[in-house]
């Protein structure tokens, strides 16, 4: 089994639009294929291979710290000790009080507090949804709970989850989508794949992000690709990416155009290599698809 | 009283805040977050722009200009002194990031990549063995371009703990805020709807909710609302490309859902694009666009809600 994963650094270049497409065109073409969305703070995925649910797991994979009132003197020591500023103090009551979404369990606090009033406890901060795509391959979908801390840890579980889902039934490939950015969550997407694609458009804020992400990557040592999304955005900007491609010794998976298939087929909430298939967008995606294939 | 009340107060910044957030990536946030200064630059006022994509910070190469005065964001790390250490694991234990590790009778192992800097082991030591240390996590820094002056986060690539960097970059607003008059303070966010983004959010007097009238656009959407809902923070929504799609009431649906409204459309124009690429905003750029037009009224509208 190959885990392929697909990141961009900038978001919103076209991560999940290409994801979507490459999912529909691989299991067409008879591949065993289970897909998971890892952008657990945005999950979009889903949205288009639309899906019967089968099953949702909580994660408890983040700490809080709780306060005991009845122990709590108000003697405020902890508030002096939290980095995170997660422990405030509650004039009215002249109590301090614990900012959960802030807060990071990492328990400083109650090592702090001279009457043993904090506890440190585990919560649940996400949740792993197992669904059949209606395109005929399971979907295993990491979502982190709004507001949330941890989502690193919600994007390990989902791809051990999605992992899971790959062996029993036998996958030949396990297709990741990633979160933006190139912190926490994008660093547990990229880890332990295969191959990693990465999708970019020519201007200068992803060409940027797209260098933070690549070294993660090499850092992992994934194989890896590069696809141009929204390629004739801007020709001369364009060359700037080949030369970085170039410079790098990234192979260039290819072009895909500025197309209005694309955003109609969104719209719709359908793959574009369904929805247009003879678009020039579809047809740069199959392309692509192919290259990838011949690759693994 | 609701606590996020009171979180909300603690936190305001003297000046008028504005944030630009919006839950999905890539719907042009830092686009409208870098217009809006110039908009309000041109009317007259000074404008403090701070990026708080420490993941994939983008402000400046929008203004074209480069960032100075670096200042590192440092973490606490234990020093251990094996000279003062009695070997009773008592470090290793408190530490809850699994960054100490202490077999029996023997000196504690440290996991630099693992430690979140809480200090809870150098609390605990009771020989003194713990030292305070420090890792370099990322970097703040400023710049200016187009009269307007910038403040900058940045994750060191391979480091965590994002939250700190946000929070560093509020302290250097709030720094910049003790020395110098600002009328109006712009923050722009992560894409997402996790906790650095709510620490960006907090205390912003108007938060702006940049989407698109997608499927994913609605979905994220919702998503912002509800942090926004749940920090107690004022949320207005900006519908960018508009005419992407005609058909907006499944975006107004939402909006009606969280009792918010759409405050500015900003259609799709190809030279929003075309500035974008030369790093100059539209609103210098190319004044007369329809999409600079549109970007004006928004910012018409938000110094109407913030009366400045």
């Amino acid at each position: 089994m190959k885990e392929i994963v697909i990141v961009s650094g900038k978001g919103g270049v076209g991560k999940t639009t290409f994801t979507a497409s490459l999912a529909y065109l691989l299991s067409s073409d008879n591949i065993r294929l289970v897909v998971a969305d890892t952008d657990v703070d945005a999950p979009n995925l889903a949205l288009l291979l639309k899906g019967e649910r089968k099953e949702e797991i909580g994660v408890k994979a983040s700490e809080k710290a709780f306060i005991d009132y009845t122990r709590c003197d108000s003697c405020g020591v902890c508030l002096k000790y939290c980095k995170e500023n997660a422990i405030l103090w509650n004039s009215n009551k002249s109590k301090p009080y614990i900012f959960e979404v802030f807060c990071e369990g990492c328990g400083v606090c109650s090592v702090v507090c001279p009457r043993r009033a904090i506890k440190i406890e585990l919560v649940e901060n996400g949740s792993i949804i197992v669904s059949h795509s209606v395109y005929g391959f399971p979907m295993v979908t990491g979502q982190l709970k709004i507001g949330e801390a941890g989502s690193g840890k919600i994007v390990m579980e989902t791809k051990m989850k999605a992992s899971e889902v790959a062996k029993e039934n036998d996958a030949d490939i396990l297709l990741v989508d990633g979160p933006p950015g190139a912190g926490c969550p994008a660093i547990a997407a990229v880890s332990g794949a295969h191959y990693a694609i990465l999708i970019t458009e020519p201007t200068p804020a992803a060409l940027s992000d797209l260098k933070r992400i690549y070294e993660i990557v090499q850092h992992f040592r994934a194989q890896t690709g590069l696809v141009i999304n929204k390629a004739d955005l801007e020709e001369n900007f364009k060359k700037e990416i080949y030369k970085f491609a170039e410079r790098e010794g990234i192979q260039i998976l290819g072009d895909i155009p500025l197309d209005d298939a694309i955003p109609y087929s969104l719209a719709q909430g359908i793959p574009v290599v369904q929805y247009a298939p003879n678009s020039p967008a579809s047809k740069s995606i199959k392309k692509i698809s192919e290259e990838i294939l011949q690759i693994l | 009283m609701n606590s996020s009340e009171f979180i909300s107060d603690a936190k305001r910044f003297e000046v008028p805040t504005i944030c630009v957030t919006g839950g999905k990536g890539g719907t042009g946030k830092s686009t409208i977050a870098v217009n809006l200064a110039v908009f309000f630059t041109l009317i007259g006022k000074r404008v403090l722009l701070a990026d708080c994509d420490v993941d994939a910070p983008n402000i400046a190469i929008l203004l074209n200009t480069n960032l100075g005065s670096y200042e590192e964001v440092r973490q606490f790390v234990p020093n251990f002194n094996f000279d003062k250490c009695i070997k009773c694991g008592k470090c290793a234990e408190v530490c809850r990031s699994h960054a100490i590790l202490h077999v029996k009778s023997g000196f504690p192992i440290f996991f630099k990549n693992l430690c979140t800097g809480c200090e809870a082991c150098k609390l605990v030591c009771e020989s003194q063995a713990i030292e305070e240390g420090y890792k370099v996590i990322g970097w703040t820094s400023t710049g200016s371009a187009y009269n307007i002056d910038i403040i900058s986060g940045e994750l060191k690539l391979k480091e965590a703990e994002s939250a700190a960097v946000v929070m560093a970059v509020k302290e250097r607003i709030r720094k910049i805020l003790d020395t110098d008059k600002y009328d109006l303070v712009i923050i722009d966010t992560a894409p997402g709807a996790h906790c650095d983004v709510a620490r960006s959010m907090l205390g912003a007097d108007i938060a702006l909710a940049v989407t698109e009238p997608t499927p994913f656009g609605a979905h994220d959407l919702d998503l912002i609302l509800k942090l926004a809902e749940k920090i107690n923070v004022k949320m207005k929504v900006v519908l960018n490309r508009s005419n992407l799609l005609e058909d907006h009431s499944f975006i107004e649906e939402i909006c009606r859902k969280h009792l918010t409204d759409i405050i500015a459309k900003i259609p799709l124009d190809d030279s929003i694009l075309k500035s974008y690429v030369k790093g100059r905003p539209i609103l210098l750029d190319n004044p007369d666009s329809a999409g600079a037009k549109a970007l004006i009224e928004l910012g018409e509208n938000i110094k109407g809600v913030l009366g400045i």
